[in-house]
């Protein structure tokens, strides 16, 4: 049996730290949260998660698990949060029908980050 | 503006919030009236009027869930407590945001593991508990089980057998 190298040791552990990585997300490689508090349903969260959903569906993208969270105020609700391996956490703010669409098509499917939907997350003041 | 249903995914996010293992939602819809009861077993350490605007147990600024369904329900609610259990009902106009009922129903039952949800409309009772969903590989949270959960609830509102 032929004797790995030191760089082929390194590419092993690189890929198995991949993989690793995205069985940490409920065996998924994508993870998309929906806030659904006391705000995000008054600004249409309802709409926003089942027109993930139905998109997710209808294009079969089965890496993506979708749930949801409670309020996101005081940022632009509906608020989506997705977080990938690739991308990290990006969070989108004002999320309607036709921005959800957006995400689904250029974010879960085309994995490019749909840049002017994207918004920095403000916490909460105490 | 939220709609009835909205309510009663409010009245879950408080059940939840309250640190609730099981919460039983029911909904009866008739005669243009939906009334809905949602029972939970979390904490309830609240006093004076929880419909009063601001009233929490959830922090500062928050709390607006119980008085947006008091206003939604033009004061036909009411908040009980006994044996461990908590017990909001609450009655509004039908608007119709049940008519859709799959997708009322999917932000409702991806919320948490332990919500039942009994349903009655059009003289015909459905529940839907997480083992149903699950024993149909209907838990709405990716794709290929999004479309069986849409499936499995229009079959039990035409009444086809499941379970």
């Amino acid at each position: 049996m032929a004797k790995l190298s030191l760089s082929d040791l390194h590419a092993i552990r690189e890929r198995e730290e991949k993989n690793l990585k995205k069985r940490d997300i409920h065996g998924r490689s994508v993870h998309v949260v929906v806030a659904m508090g006391t705000s995000g349903i008054d600004a249409g969260a309802k709409l926003t998660l089942n027109t993930i959903a139905d998109d997710v569906e209808k294009l079969g993208i089965d890496n993506v698990i979708i749930t949801q969270t409670g309020s996101a105020a005081p940022n632009p609700e509906p608020v989506v949060e997705v977080y990938s391996p690739e991308s990290g956490l990006v969070v989108y703010g004002s999320v309607d029908k036709d921005a959800a669409h957006r995400i689904v098509e250029e974010h879960l499917k085309g994995g490019k980050i749909v840049d002017d939907l994207r918004i920095e997350l403000k916490e909460k003041e105490q | 503006m939220h709609d009835v249903s909205d309510l009663v995914i409010e009245a879950v996010a408080n059940s939840i919030e309250a640190g609730a293992e099981r919460i039983a939602v029911s909904i009866a819809i008739a005669d243009g009236v939906v009334n809905a009861r949602i029972s939970d077993n979390g904490v309830f350490t609240l006093e004076g009027n929880p419909f009063r605007e601001g009233i929490t147990t959830k922090g500062e600024g928050r709390g607006q869930g119980l008085h947006i369904i008091y206003k939604r329900s033009e004061g036909r609610c009411r908040l009980t407590r006994g044996d461990g259990i908590t017990e909001l009902e609450f009655s509004a106009e039908d608007d119709g945001s049940f008519d859709e009922l799959d997708k009322a129903l999917l932000p409702l039952l991806g919320m948490d593991d332990g919500i039942t949800v009994k349903i009655r409309k059009n003289n015909r009772e459905m529940e839907i508990t997480r083992s149903l969903l699950e024993k149909w590989d209907a838990v709405p949270d990716r794709a290929g089980r999004i479309g069986r959960f849409r499936a499995l609830i229009h079959s039990l509102e035409k009444g086809e057998i499941y379970g």
